[in-house]
């Protein structure tokens, strides 16, 4: 296993090494693409957090991040006050309006959940829209300030790439709580969850209005980085866009609400200057996901380039159990894996630090 | 890697990817910014308008207007050649913003043109407003508050227009032939409230009466709940203001209801713009309505750039060719009173605000200390020209319409801007709020 981790480490500290001195490679422009890169691949991971992990389908996202984005812009545009102050009311605005929305969803699932939440979306959006004193209706808030010490693009950039980093930490922490296996429990089969003594309704809430909070925290930055925010930043065209990016990426993976929203941005931000119907190539690569990499980039990485690399490492039972499609993605955790394996083997499937995730998950809970 | 990391080892990591973000932010990288056009090389002017998306029509009028002028003036001014970069901002704020960094920094764009939609151009105005090095040109981006309660110094309504200024003169002239009740029907967005606002504040100046307010959402797809909603013995007129394809399915309709025969029609710019009636056909001729360009103004600056029009693109321009080739005169005509040179771009700024038309395909047209478009206004009336198509042509000029009619302008800006819970029905309240004409006197 040692050969492994090294290129694990290895790829991390590339990327960490490369996210820190992108400003220095590259121009302006690109820093931009990046740091818009960084917030919208938020957004998608907040999607992925209860589509991937919850098995949640949403389609008013967008409505979330937009009272955040709003809300930043009223309380510092209209009512004057600091910026952290507003930022930190729109976040505790959007949990409560996220909690109330998880209200009317946790009863529902499937189709019937992706309905109510595009409702719900509309919604916000309508809001936006006609609500003119308070949001300044089509044409927007202005005037909404960046962070003193982050107001350069490239400061910006550093800013951002601090608050997704920790916010990546987080989810990262949450999906592989005990909360985080309960909520992939609802996923795969809900109707068990009830009768092993778990609260369902309570699991859906709890998860709705975490990835409600997450969604907010991309509506700040969205809102910064633009000193400005409007209506079609909140429609359901947005919502969708976030979840084809988390589509596109690999559902139930951290990296691939990043590498999905990375295709988006360059898609939308360069090879639009170049080619006109931009917004075909767009739908292309979706449709060309959807029928040959269904688990998205990330997933038909892992599965084609991942597992083998494992099994030449001598983690031949992780290995498959990717390429079953049962660790595809990352949908499990390594905890998740071992279960599995030493239910199906019968004996314990990773010898080193048998102790040691189970700590690691209390911590995290 | 939960397995292959233990708890102390992750705050260390956790510790150094903090400590290498902040040594990263303390030191600033090259900047790449603009430099402005200074005074000598091309200057590279990023055109930013819609060519795809629901406005993709009209954003490509923009650019074709743009693109005819310096086809017919060569694009090389006082010495200085003009590049032109395009780019489609596909009508959403958010992607005109990255556009317009594009262009600023990546392409070195000194000058920046556009955009088509309010919202895109109030996007825009809070990209340029800290660049003091680039310029923006404002041709359609009508949003008032644009040149009245949040105006920024460095983008300039060259060629550009309020979405209040025609209504204004409409709700005038709708009083003066003998309306008293009028029905108005707007699109319920930023546009639609400004245009309807305008409307509703000066015909109730003088003692006119909104009977019913209807506010239809833009996009709406059918018509018919908000025609039949109409009693055409409840009032004298309607006032109608609708955007792109809307307008069709409104014009179409209001035959169709019977209501074209019964109720006298004023229409707003956009209801009944050259881009639109390209595509309608009987149901239009004979509507009346108002705006700032008239493409059958008789008048040989128009009907030479009319003409040119048809002969580059086969068909009749729109306001929206006419106001981007108005803004590439402008900035032509400025250029050349500085000489080429823009690198006190203050001093360029002063010039291009300060610039006077003496005529253009609009008419004369020149900016008040505010920033805002002093234009003649047209009551128009579609017609048929002899080779069947729709057209405006001009029933009747009203030069030199200030964007505050003829309020005081600081009573005015004392007000908010029209929104749909403003539509200035119960203001002004004395004659102290008006600088000439003041309608009150004789209630």
């Amino acid at each position: 296993m040692n050969g492994l981790r090294i290129i694990k480490w290895a790829g991390l500290a590339a990327i960490v090494g490369l996210a820190i001195a992108l400003p220095y490679v590259i121009s302006s422009f690109y820093v931009n693409m990046a740091t818009q890169m960084l917030f919208f691949g938020l957004f998608a991971l907040s999607i992925n957090l209860i589509a991937g992990y919850g098995g949640m389908v949403t389609l008013g996202q967008a409505g979330l991040l937009g009272i955040a984005g709003y809300g930043l812009g009223i309380f510092y545009t209209s009512y004057a006050l600091p910026l952290g102050v507003s930022a930190l009311l729109a976040i505790i605005s959007t949990i409560v309006v996220a909690a109330f929305l998880g209200l009317m969803l946790v009863r529902a699932s499937g189709v019937y959940f992706l309905m109510i939440t595009l409702a719900q979306g509309m919604v916000v959006w309508g809001i936006a829209q006609r609500l003119t004193t308070l949001t300044g209706g089509d044409n927007g808030l202005r005037g909404i300030a960046r962070p003193p010490f982050a107001i350069e693009y490239w400061s910006y950039y550093y800013f951002s790439l601090a608050v997704v980093a920790l916010c990546v930490f987080m989810i990262a922490r949450i999906v592989r709580s005990p909360f985080g296996l309960s909520l992939k429990g609802v996923r795969e089969a809900e109707t068990r969850m009830a009768p092993l003594g778990y609260d369902v309704k309570r699991i859906k809430l709890i998860a709705f209005t975490i990835s409600g909070a997450f969604a907010g925290v991309a509506g700040l930055l969205l809102a910064m980085y633009n000193n400005f925010f409007s209506p079609p930043s909140v429609y359901v065209k947005a919502s969708a866009e976030g979840l084809l990016m988390s589509i596109l990426g690999g559902v139930g993976t951290i990296t691939g609400a990043f590498v999905g929203s990375g295709v988006f941005v360059f898609v939308t931000n360069y090879v639009s200057g170049y080619m006109e119907r931009w917004p075909t190539l767009l739908g292309l690569i979706f449709v060309l996901t959807i029928l040959f990499a269904p688990d998205g980039v990330v997933g038909a990485w892992q599965r084609l380039v991942w597992a083998p690399l494992l099994r030449r490492f001598g983690a031949a039972d992780e290995a498959e159990l990717i390429e079953v499609g049962v660790g595809g993605g990352g949908l499990l955790s390594d905890r998740d894996r071992k279960v599995l394996k030493s239910a199906t083997d019968g004996d314990s499937a990773v010898p080193e630090e048998p102790s040691k995730p189970v700590e690691e998950t209390r911590a995290g809970s | 890697m939960n397995a292959y990391t233990s708890r102390p080892r992750k705050v260390l990591i956790a510790a150094a990817f903090a400590l290498l973000l902040i040594l990263a932010a303390c030191s600033a990288p090259g900047g790449d910014e603009g430099e402005g056009a200074g005074d000598e090389g091309p200057i590279k002017v990023g055109v930013i308008v819609p060519t795809t998306g629901v406005v993709a029509a009209a954003g490509t009028d923009m650019l074709n207007g743009w693109n005819l002028y310096w086809e017919l003036n060569g694009n090389e001014v006082a010495g200085r050649t003009i590049e032109t970069i395009h780019e489609d901002n596909g009508g959403d704020p958010t992607t005109t913003l990255t556009k317009a960094r594009k262009l600023v920094e990546q392409d070195g764009a000194a000058v920046i043109v556009g955009t088509l939609l309010a919202n895109t151009a109030l996007a825009l105005a809070e990209y340029l407003d800290p660049l003091d090095d680039v310029i923006g040109l404002n041709p359609a981006g009508s949003a008032d508050d644009l040149s009245q309660r949040g105006i920024v110094d460095n983008y300039v309504r060259a060629g550009g227009w309020q979405s209040s200024s025609p209504t204004h003169v409409a709700g005038n002239w709708a009083y003066d032939e003998g309306y008293r009740k009028i029905i108005t029907l707007c699109q319920d967005y930023a546009f639609g409230h400004e245009n309807c606002g305008g409307f509703t504040n000066t015909f109730t100046d003088r003692g006119g009466e909104i009977v019913q307010q209807l506010w239809a959402p833009l996009g709406t797809p059918d018509y018919s709940s908000y025609l039949s909603d109409i009693d055409p013995e409840s009032a004298d007129a309607a006032f109608v203001l609708t955007v792109g394809a809307d307008s069709g399915r409104f014009v179409k309709q209001w035959q169709d209801f019977g209501l074209k025969d019964k109720l006298p029609l004023i229409a707003g710019e956009t209801t009944l713009e050259q881009s639109l009636l390209r595509a309608m056909g009987d149901e239009a001729l004979g509507l009346q309505s108002f705006g700032h360009y008239a493409e059958g103004r008789d008048d040989p600056v128009t009907q030479e750039f009319v003409d040119e029009y048809v002969k580059a693109y086969d068909q009749l321009p729109g306001y929206y060719s006419a106001a981007t080739y108005t803004a590439a005169q402008w900035f032509a005509e400025t250029l050349e009173a500085e000489d080429g040179d823009m690198s006190d771009v203050p001093t360029f700024l002063e010039t291009l605000k300060g610039i006077q038309l003496d005529n253009s395909p609009f008419g004369p047209m020149q900016l008040d200390e505010y920033g805002g478009t002093i234009a003649t206004m047209y009551l128009r009336e579609v017609a048929e020209d002899e080779e069947g198509r729709l057209y405006n042509q001009v029933v009747e000029e009203y030069p030199d319409v200030s964007q505050f009619w003829n309020y005081d302008p600081q009573s005015f800006l004392d007000q908010p801007v029209y929104t749909r819970e403003y539509l200035g029905e119960d203001w002004p309240e004395s004659c102290d709020q008006f600088v000439n004409d003041c309608p009150l006197e004789g209630e």
